[in-house]
């Protein structure tokens, strides 16, 4: 053994001092390394559960939201349809109603010129009438004589029953 | 106070009388003081038309002729044959305004051939 250069006393004063130094950290150092690295792998485990959650919520709220903008957007789309349907709608009753009213006036406007036309006639009819006896009355004052008299009477006479 | 007599009776009275061949004027007279006697004057156009009335029953016609200028007794005799008339009495009336032709009134009827009806007919016209 001396010729290896082994020295058991050292050696085995240095195994002790191993032995000693192995278990106080066995007992003091290695437990709380150990508990603290398996702390650290239980948080970072929590933490990942926690992102993993977290990120499920994400794509779940993702997806709800994308399914109410979807919705939104197909009430919108149905909103401005009926809208522009009713707009159509309104549009054509308004031209409805103007083109009756238009008309309702031309009619009325007929009538009116209509009754004036007939008012106007009657007037020239009584005008006329009017003239004629007038001019009738004038000339046979002159005209009717004695004779002419006679021969009204006599004709007279004849129709009388 | 004796009944007063209607104005029918009366005339009847006196259209029997003037038939029966009486003086008309005598009729008359009678007529008139019996209206003065029971405070009937103013019955007498009435009386007057009722006898017309009656004697028209009988064909006695006392009729109004109007025309514009005078007539002679032709014209009466005319009317007489057109109405059927036994007998006609005719009141003249000359008034220019129906410038001409004739107007006949008897107690029942009017025959108006006069210029001036057919004026007023034609004005009567108008709407």
């Amino acid at each position: 053994m001396d010729t290896l250069g082994i020295d058991f006393v050292t050696l085995g004063i240095q195994i002790g001092a191993f032995l000693i130094f192995f278990a106080v950290i066995a007992k003091f150092v290695y437990p709380p390394i150990l508990s603290m690295l398996d702390k650290r792998d239980k948080e970072i485990d929590r933490a990942a559960k926690a992102a993993q959650t977290a990120q499920q919520m994400a794509d779940q709220s993702k997806q709800e939201t994308e399914k109410l903008l979807k919705k939104a957007r197909a009430e919108a789309a149905d909103i401005v349809t009926t809208a522009k349907s009713e707009a159509s709608n309104m549009l054509e009753a308004a031209e409805t109603k103007s083109k009756a009213q238009a008309e309702r006036i031309v009619a009325e406007a007929q009538v009116s010129i209509e009754k004036e036309i007939i008012a106007a006639r009657k007037s020239l009819h009584n005008e006329l009438i009017d003239l004629v006896a007038s001019a009738t009355e004038k000339v046979t004052s002159k005209a009717v004589s004695e004779s002419v008299d006679r021969k009204l009477i006599a004709d007279a006479v004849t129709e009388t029953k | 106070m004796p009944d007063k007599l209607s104005r029918r009776k009366l005339a009847r009275y006196v259209a029997d009388r003037v038939t029966d061949g009486t003086i008309p004027e005598e009729v008359l007279q009678e007529l008139a003081a019996y209206l003065v006697e029971s405070d009937r004057q103013r019955e007498l156009v009435l009386i007057v038309r009722a006898i017309e009335d009656i004697l028209e029953e009988r064909c006695i016609v006392i009729a109004t002729v109007t025309t514009a200028h005078k007539t002679d007794s032709s014209l009466a005799a005319s009317l007489q044959t057109r109405i059927n008339a036994k007998e006609l009495y005719v009141r003249e009336v000359v008034n220019p305004k129906v410038i001409g032709g004739v107007r006949l009134q008897t107690p029942s009827k009017t025959f108006d051939s006069t210029i001036a009806h057919k004026i007023t007919l034609l004005q009567n016209a108008k709407v």
